[in-house]
């Protein structure tokens, strides 16, 4: 069991995939303008990565090396139109706010890397794990990075206004902009605080 | 099954993976399909409430497509049999891409109501367009409409959204052609 808490451990913090290894920032970017899609887009990667690490840990003998990266793209894509049909189907809400970067989950960097990287070299349940934990560790990144922009470009949280009527929103950082300067001082912040705690 | 020819083999073993995913896929999309088409008819039916409250019951209604390339859908509006009016999906080219809306139009050629289905303007100030009282205007005001700065003087003149004239006129250029459009119809 204790072997899990530290994968998640890792997956979180020490080894979180958009704070710490910088992969994963095309989605991370354009999905952290709100705390609902920034959450919406981390729990869909989520449950994509975890499906994806356990199918290719389950065929890391079948699949052949030569055709191991085409293989690993049809299974994750199956599992991005899943999603994406289910999503539509029972989220319409969410599906309609993240619309285009939901099929863009396929080339999420990070979904292909832990498949390469972990899955392919260790047995289902670990590789479940792994995806859960990497998962989490991009929603966190999600999570706090939408709630910075979220708060200082749009006065809210979580679509809740927390300024008075007065405080006048600083728009830049819910484009493109904010989102660069945003993430390199929370990452810069984010690796002060794992260093201390060494 | 052992297969000599090491291409080969791949080309099966990829292929297979294909068709399994396909296959399941298939199977996702007959369950889902149904109820991706019904959530979409409850949105059309919530968008056209909004631009007219008072009908009823509404249809679609066939149009030239190539003749009216911004119009995207259209329905006829009734209000216990008689007819109330016309509920038409326009695009309108914005500041950052497609707006799309649905405008109310009645018999009369007033507008009944404007809803905004979705915009790509710029956050804080292209989106504020997407505001019950700004688009309330149309409702008040009379066409043809004059999108201008500052205070309305006419009642043709809308007032555009603070630093978002190109936004504010495509609107209004939308629902201009919804108007253009539900007149041709009758």
């Amino acid at each position: 069991m204790n072997k899990y808490v530290k994968q998640l451990y890792e997956g979180i913090i020490t080894n979180n995939p958009v704070l710490v290894q910088l992969i994963g920032m095309c989605p991370t970017l354009a999905t952290s303008t709100s705390i609902e899609n920034g959450l919406g887009m981390g729990l869909a990667a989520t449950a994509v990565l975890t499906c994806s690490n356990v199918m290719v840990s389950l065929l890391r003998k079948i699949i052949p090396q030569k055709i191991r990266i085409a293989s690993y793209v049809v299974i994750i894509s199956g599992f991005v139109t899943a999603i994406e049909m289910l999503m539509k189907a029972f989220l319409p809400d969410l599906a309609a706010s993240l619309g285009l970067f939901i099929p863009l989950i396929v080339v999420n960097c990070i979904i292909l890397a832990r498949a390469e990287a972990y899955a392919s070299k260790n047995g289902p349940l670990e590789s479940a794990v792994d995806g859960i934990a990497m998962g989490l560790g991009f929603t966190f990144a999600l999570v706090i990075l939408a709630a910075v922009r979220e708060l200082l470009g749009n006065g809210t949280l979580y679509g809740i206004p927390v300024f008075g009527k007065s405080f006048q929103p600083a728009t830049i950082m819910i484009m493109p902009t904010g989102g660069f300067l945003a993430l390199g001082f929370i990452i810069a912040a984010f690796q002060k605080i794992v260093k201390k705690g060494e | 099954m052992k297969i000599k020819n090491e291409t080969v083999r791949l080309v099966v073993l990829l292929f297979t993976f294909c068709a399994v995913v396909a296959l399941v896929l298939a199977g996702i999309n007959k369950v889902t399909a149904p109820i991706i088409k019904e959530v979409e008819a409850q949105k059309t039916r919530e968008s056209l409430m909004k631009v007219c409250p008072s009908a009823t019951d509404f249809k679609p209604v066939e149009f030239d497509m190539a003749a009216h390339p911004n119009i995207l859908e259209a329905y006829e509006l009734t209000k216990h049999g008689q007819l109330a009016g016309y509920g038409v999906v326009v695009s309108s080219q914005g500041f950052g891409g497609e707006i799309k809306m649905m405008v109310g139009v009645a018999n009369n050629e007033r507008v009944l109501g404007v809803s905004i289905i979705s915009l790509s303007e710029t956050p804080g100030l292209g989106t504020k367009a997407d505001d019950v009282e700004w688009l309330n205007q149309f409702v008040l005001k009379t066409s043809p409409y004059k999108v201008v700065k500052g205070k309305a003087e006419a009642d043709n003149e809308v007032v555009a959204v603070t630093s978002a004239t190109v936004t504010s006129k495509a609107v209004t250029a939308g629902v201009e052609a919804a108007i253009a459009f539900a007149g041709g119809l009758e």
